[in-house]
């Protein structure tokens, strides 16, 4: 006979089900057992991103693991959108020992982009270049189709590695301008290769293009063609380690370089063409490189 | 020991579908008061302007990843957790609030998040419970709201003392807040005054759920077991104000708020 309760609870109906959460195994009192990672934040300290990219409107993503003082392990994930140049991101764990991040670029990979990742703790909640910073515990490059982080590879410095192979096309420059190329901010290249043409107009001159590299103000590297490109006509240039040509070429002038040559930001690569006359047009610059990023100009 | 009903209201202009930070409103802090008490989420409702999802993430919850990550209707701003107290917040915690929407360029997207401290040193708000209520009701009056087109979709807006549509209140009087109704939907409305602490006491701007709004404050007392039914005196009347979190469209509403006299 039934006694009590309403209909389909206890004594009448089954009994609840019997509640399964199964704590971890492994516990362990933090004062008494100090976690093997050393880095513990407090409320108000942040985990700092500083990243340099050479990439467009990139998103990275960071996912990381943290221990609490209670013997959670418990995870977080950063999202950083719309990253083009440099930025800063930052997160905070309330209070613990940092366990682990990985980080990866998830929006795809052009060619020759890549992305600089430096891990930071700081105390300042939306830091920036000039925000003080107290500790650097990794850096390194975050790739998109895989992962780096922190524990993990050996930190690298930005300037570290072979590089990362870029081929340039470079502005295509009014008539009767020369090529003008500049390295830009925070980069620093090994100059590989360079090829432009030079379209002349029926003016007639002989021109003689020069390849010169520029500090800005001053130039360090003067390199002639040595053959001449009359009137009307359409020539390609390749920069080269060679000696000068004595007949005309199959192909491109040379136009001699010290290949490969490395440049740092606000360098220029020109181009300076002896009798150019108003309607000369260069055209196509292309160049290959090595890039890395760089902090200090 | 001084419990407070406190609101945090974030907004995000041109959300991304995969979702972008949004930032407190003018006023607000996604850092959490501090306080030696318990913090209590007790709702949360997104006014946007595209299917999408709002997260609430932080370090103190159960994930710091998806956290509370909720789908969203097309400006429905509804209550989207349980009716009980099954998140706590933590001193000085910094919320991370996300919203996907994808609405496109100039589109808002306000979040409200609708929080409860046990114990907010400094503050004095009047609350009670069902039970008061029902020994302490008299007569029931209502209170217009219609401040006209807001200024902004992504700051509080539209002020409007309790009194200036009409000056009923009984002066003497204590009078608590049961429900509202509410014309159009809006992020949400706000009271504030002396009686609340200066903080804002929230209620999601959802007008087909009048049925619900009708009794907000009741229900939420009844379900979450807390004194969550603010009491404002009459005397107060010309400093207690009536706000909304509008959105991108800017609709003028126009609401009631559904007071009880208590005795």
């Amino acid at each position: 006979m039934a006694v009590g309760g309403a209909p389909n609870t206890p004594p009448n109906g089954p009994a609840p089900s019997q509640i399964q959460t199964a704590p971890n195994l492994v516990a362990f009192d933090p004062k008494q057992v100090v976690p093997s990672q050393q880095i513990y934040l407090q409320r108000n300290d942040q985990i700092a991103f500083n990243i340099l990219t050479n990439g467009t409107s990139i998103a990275m993503r960071i996912n990381y693991r943290w221990l609490t003082p209670d013997g959670e392990i418990k995870e977080g994930e950063l999202d950083i959108p719309f990253i083009s140049g440099s930025a800063f991101a930052t997160l905070g764990i309330y209070e613990g020992w940092l366990l682990s991040f990985a980080a990866r670029v998830t929006s795809g990979a052009p060619l020759g982009q890549w992305t600089f990742l430096q891990a930071l703790i700081t105390r300042t909640p939306n830091p920036n270049q000039q925000s003080p910073m107290h500790a650097l515990f990794w850096s390194g490059f975050v790739y998109s189709f895989t992962a780096n982080g922190w524990p993990g590879l050996p930190a690298k410095e930005i300037a570290d590695g072979a590089g990362v192979l870029r081929s340039i096309t470079g502005t295509t420059p009014v008539a009767g301008v020369d090529i003008s190329e500049i390295v830009p901010a925070q980069r620093r290249w090994i100059l590989l290769a360079f090829k432009a043409t030079l379209t002349t107009s029926a003016t007639v001159a002989n021109r003689t293009p020069v390849l010169q590299l520029v500090d800005g103000a001053n130039g360090f590297f003067r390199g002639g063609a040595t053959l001449l490109q009359a009137a009307s006509s359409t020539q390609g240039y390749s920069a080269m380690n060679q000696l000068p040509q004595t007949t005309a070429p199959l192909f491109d002038i040379v136009l001699s370089c010290p290949l490969p040559v490395s440049l740092k930001t606000g360098l220029r690569i020109q181009t300076s063409t002896n009798a150019i006359q108003a309607g000369d047009q260069w055209s196509a610059p292309q160049y290959t490189v090595l890039e890395w990023g760089t902090w200090d100009s | 020991m001084p419990p407070a009903i406190d609101t945090i209201t974030a907004t995000v202009t041109a959300a991304a579908a995969g979702g972008t930070a949004a930032a407190a409103v003018a006023g607000d802090s996604l850092i959490v008061r501090s306080t030696s008490g318990r913090v209590r989420l007790l709702n949360a409702w997104i006014d946007t302007d595209a299917l999408g999802f709002v997260q609430v993430t932080s370090p103190k919850l159960h994930d710091n990843t998806r956290g509370l990550r909720l789908r969203t209707q097309v400006h429905q701003p509804f209550p989207l957790l349980p009716f009980e107290a099954m998140q706590d917040l933590y001193p000085v915690d910094t919320l991370a609030l996300t919203v996907g929407s994808a609405a496109g360029a100039g589109k808002i997207d306000n979040t409200m998040l609708m929080v409860y401290y046990d114990d907010l040193s400094g503050v004095q708000q009047t609350l009670i419970d069902v039970p008061t209520l029902q020994k302490r009701k008299l007569e029931t009056v209502t209170v217009e709201y219609a401040p006209g087109a807001p200024a902004s979709g992504s700051t509080y807006s539209g002020l409007a003392a309790i009194n200036a549509q009409s000056d009923l209140l009984k002066r003497g009087s204590s009078y608590a807040l049961v429900g509202y109704q509410v014309s159009g939907n809006v992020t949400g409305i706000t009271l504030r005054g002396a009686d609340s602490g200066n903080l804002r006491i929230p209620m999601p701007g959802w007008s087909p759920a009048g049925f619900a709004s009708a009794s907000w404050f009741y229900d939420l007392s009844n379900y979450f077991g807390l004194p969550l039914i603010p009491v404002f005196q009459a005397n107060n009347s010309p400093a207690i104000f009536i706000e909304q979190i509008s959105n991108d469209l800017l609709a003028a509403i126009t609401a009631s708020l559904i007071f009880v006299r208590l005795g």
